[in-house]
């Protein structure tokens, strides 16, 4: 994925695709470069990093991603 | 939505010592993962703007007079951010936004050591100190003129609320005026963090602080946002 940057009036703007992958109690995000995962609850500000290398399944806040979904995710950007 | 009453337009003249550097721009494609088969899972797709500003202060300070000369020196720097949907116009209902941090307000006191004004308990121990090594209250006094004097060329922030501005990044207009409103009209972006209404804002009037004008003025013109 890309990045647009540009000026305008002094201003430096950069553009650039976000995606979201919403589970019941977390949001996987891929920002271009790394996948993460976000809780959901607001008083729980941690952040994984997810290893694209993921052989089996990984618990997530009480979620069980499986290799196969995380894959077709991943295919799913492509 | 009101932007311009006249006790908030004072906002308008404020928001162009804004000094804004930099734009991110994201285009946020989000997927529901309800099972495991993606291809039925329905794609929204939302603008998220994030920008951070901080102001010039000597504009600042000729507008508010001379007793500002004194005023801090520690820059405030605050992030917006701004999350709109796929039409990207100003004349959009589904739109979130945020001026500031979303960390939690400290609600004890910021530490002695990086406020320049002096809380009660540490002038107490001064002056226990002074008495217990002076026996003259001339050189008491001047004993604890040069902590003081000391204590504030150290100390970088001037008070509780420069401190929660520059080192937590709370924008306190935003929190104290505009959060409960926000989050009352379904317009608040991010952590939903203990919010209450507010005497300064009675009515809870959906309004945008300077901070955010500058960066929805600047996205109009860019042509980013519609008109």
């Amino acid at each position: 994925m890309e990045k647009k940057v540009y000026k305008f009036e002094n201003i430096t703007f950069e553009e650039s695709d976000l995606y979201e992958f919403n589970f019941p109690s977390f949001k996987l995000i891929f920002d271009g470069n790394e996948w993460l995962a976000e809780s959901k609850d607001p008083d729980d500000d941690s952040v994984y990093v997810i290893d694209t290398t993921l052989n089996d399944s990984i618990e997530l806040f009480g979620y069980e991603l499986k290799n196969d979904l995380f894959k077709k995710i991943q295919e799913k950007i492509k | 939505m009101f932007t311009r009453q006249s006790k908030f337009s004072s906002r308008f003249t404020y928001k162009d010592r804004d000094v804004l550097k930099g734009i991110s721009i994201q285009r946020i494609r989000t997927f529901n993962v309800d099972n495991e088969n993606l291809d039925d899972t329905s794609e929204t797709v939302q603008y998220r703007v994030i920008t951070s500003s901080y102001p010039q202060y000597k504009p600042y300070i000729d507008l508010k007079g001379s007793r500002s000369k004194k005023q801090r020196k520690v820059k405030h720097q605050y992030q917006c951010t701004f999350e709109i949907n796929a039409s990207m116009s100003i004349t959009s209902r589904d739109w979130t936004m945020r001026c500031g941090s979303e960390k939690n307000l400290y609600t004890g006191k910021a530490p002695q050591s990086q406020v320049k004004q002096i809380y009660r308990r540490t002038l107490k121990g001064w002056q226990k100190e002074a008495s217990r090594r002076f026996t003259t209250k001339r050189e008491q006094n001047a004993f604890i003129k040069k902590k003081k004097e000391k204590h504030q060329k150290r100390a970088p922030y001037l008070n509780q609320g420069d401190w929660i501005a520059g080192r937590l990044g709370i924008n306190l207009d935003f929190l104290y005026r505009q959060s409960y409103a926000r989050k009352i009209a379904g317009h608040i972006y991010g952590r939903d963090i203990a919010m209450r209404p507010s005497k300064l804002n009675p009515r809870n009037t959906v309004f945008f602080t300077k901070h955010e004008i500058r960066l929805i003025e600047v996205l109009l013109k860019a042509g980013i946002l519609k008109g």
